[in-house]
């Protein structure tokens, strides 16, 4: 059996919202195991904390209580070899696409021509050998994320943190870059954490889906995903795949609803009226 | 290259005014004007006083920059200094950068340079500080978390992420502070004699000499100074701010 690369053991994190001195807790004992080369999808409402998750787990956070290993040790800084995809991308915009892909191979001191090397074959893989000279404000929002998955997969991390990564690119671009990711996952055998709110994306990639609760955020269902075939877009259509879907579409649907009550608890009287999409 | 046919069209109209009868005490000629600048090109008074001034620009500005960088960096980082100290500095930064001409000679007399260092200093360092303390405090938290999540330590931080982040702020400060700096020194020279140098002192002794024609090579000498440094500046700028979208 494999050891977990990731143990999360209860774990809880609140923060102070200065403004109004209110306490908000974002996770409540939150347990987890991650393994090896897994592609695990975290999903559930705004505001749910599954960001503060990735944030812990990528060491720009601490937990107030429990214990969150990595190879059995605590996490107490970030570390290249949990690297981090993020939503609005985190290009330097000072930097080219290639300076932006050699930055984690410069700090560790790798020598410029390797440095060059290993930049180039990255920058190839993301098809964007035609832009290395260009700065991130030249670029589209796809081809600012493959700089974002190129930079990433360049300095060889044993696992990605990917925080909404796709958000906020269109359905076509989400898509492409969707079978993109799954293929760099079959082929590099890395462990990848994705959080995301599109239930078809967490599905399409995953092999586990974890499904949070309304805050304060707490682990509802852990879905397994087993699909027949090869992951392709065709599988969207697949009955198991909507049944998935359908599935974890209620369950997120059952937390926003809860969130409702909470907020406007005169509206939920009449429930029948609250629409939510 | 539009502005250089609006300033011939306006000498022209100048020179013929005068050959009409404009006083030339009021306003000499450009002729006249463009004789007395080849005067004082040939005797060397010209390049002397440039160069008097455009020294002390130059000092009073890196004296400013060397203490406002820290204090500006430290006052953003740390709140308890900040709470301490920035009171102060905006209290000061009110007062006219010419308003401190007579404590300047109270504190460093009239003789030597030092004076005009200090008003040059004085005008500079706020918007320096200003500028500095702005763009530490915009560093964008995403990239700093990025930078560490590809395994960048303090220093990567500091030489790859915080300088070039705060950059355009700074060459912002340093063009607001030039400007500003130059002013208040022309000002200050005007009232002080310093070493017997600068602009501003030679302004004042062509007016007392009645020497019309010397004074506007003067004026336009500080105006085209002031916009030559500023002008470096803009293409420094440029140089150094490649990743910018191109702006107006």
């Amino acid at each position: 059996m494999n050891t977990p690369l990731f143990q999360i053991s209860n774990i809880s994190k609140s923060f102070t919202d200065q403004r109004r001195g209110l306490n908000v807790t974002a996770l409540q004992n939150v347990s987890l195991e991650v393994y090896p080369n897994d592609f695990v999808s975290i999903i559930g409402p705004s505001g749910c904390g599954k960001t503060t998750l990735l944030y812990l787990l990528a060491g720009f956070l601490k937990q107030d209580t429990g214990t969150l290993l990595y190879h059995d040790n605590p996490i107490t800084a970030p570390d290249s070899k949990r690297t981090v995809i993020f939503q609005e991308y985190g290009l330097f915009p000072w930097k080219t696409v290639r300076q932006n892909v050699e930055f984690g191979l410069k700090v560790r001191g790798i020598p410029i021509a390797e440095q060059h090397r290993i930049a180039s074959e990255y920058i190839n893989m993301v098809n964007l050998n035609r832009f290395e000279h260009h700065y991130p404000y030249q670029l589209s929002g796809g081809m600012k994320q493959r700089v974002g998955i190129a930079r990433a997969l360049a300095c060889d991390p044993e696992v990605i943190l990917m925080d909404e990564p796709f958000a906020a690119l269109d359905n076509i671009t989400r898509e492409v870059l969707q079978e993109e990711i799954r293929k760099i996952w079959e082929t590099t055998h890395k462990t990848f954490i994705l959080i995301t709110h599109y239930i078809d994306e967490a599905i399409f990639l995953s092999q586990k889906v974890v499904m949070m609760t309304a805050r304060p955020g707490r682990i509802k269902e852990i879905v397994k995903i087993t699909l027949p075939g090869k992951r392709t877009s065709d599988i969207k259509t697949h009955p198991e795949f909507i049944a998935l879907k359908n599935k974890l579409a209620h369950g997120i649907r059952e937390e926003i609803e809860k969130q409702v009550e909470d907020k406007w608890p005169i509206l939920s009287k009449e429930k029948g009226e609250i629409k939510i999409n | 290259m539009k502005g250089i046919i609006t300033i011939v069209v306006i000498i022209a109209i100048w020179q013929v005014a005068s050959f009409a009868g404009l006083n030339p005490y009021v306003l000499p000629s450009p002729s006249d004007i463009f004789l007395a600048f080849v005067d004082s090109v040939k005797d060397g008074s010209l390049l002397k006083h440039s160069w008097a001034s455009f020294q002390r620009v130059g000092v009073g500005i890196i004296l400013a920059f060397c203490l406002s960088l820290p204090v500006a960096v430290t006052l953003a980082l740390n709140r308890i200094l900040r709470e301490f100290l920035l009171p102060v500095i905006e209290g000061l930064r009110p007062v006219p950068p010419i308003a401190w001409i007579p404590v300047a000679i109270l504190w460093f007399g009239v003789r030597g340079d030092a004076g005009s260092y200090f008003i040059v200093f004085i005008a500079s360092f706020f918007p320096l500080f200003i500028n500095t303390f702005t763009a530490v405090g915009h560093i964008e938290p995403i990239h700093i978390n990025a930078a560490r999540a590809l395994g960048a330590r303090r220093r990567h931080i500091i030489t790859d992420i915080a300088i070039p982040s705060a950059l355009p702020y700074l060459i912002t400060g340093l063009r607001i502070s030039i400007g500003v700096g130059w002013m208040s020194l022309i000002a200050a020279e005007m009232v002080v004699s310093f070493q017997g140098t600068g602009l501003g002192y030679m302004f004042q002794l062509n007016r007392d000499v009645n020497n019309p024609a010397d004074v506007m090579v003067n004026t336009f000498t500080i105006g085209l100074i002031g916009y030559l440094m500023n002008a470096l500046i803009i293409q420094i700028e440029k140089r150094l701010l490649l990743w910018r979208p191109v702006q107006i």
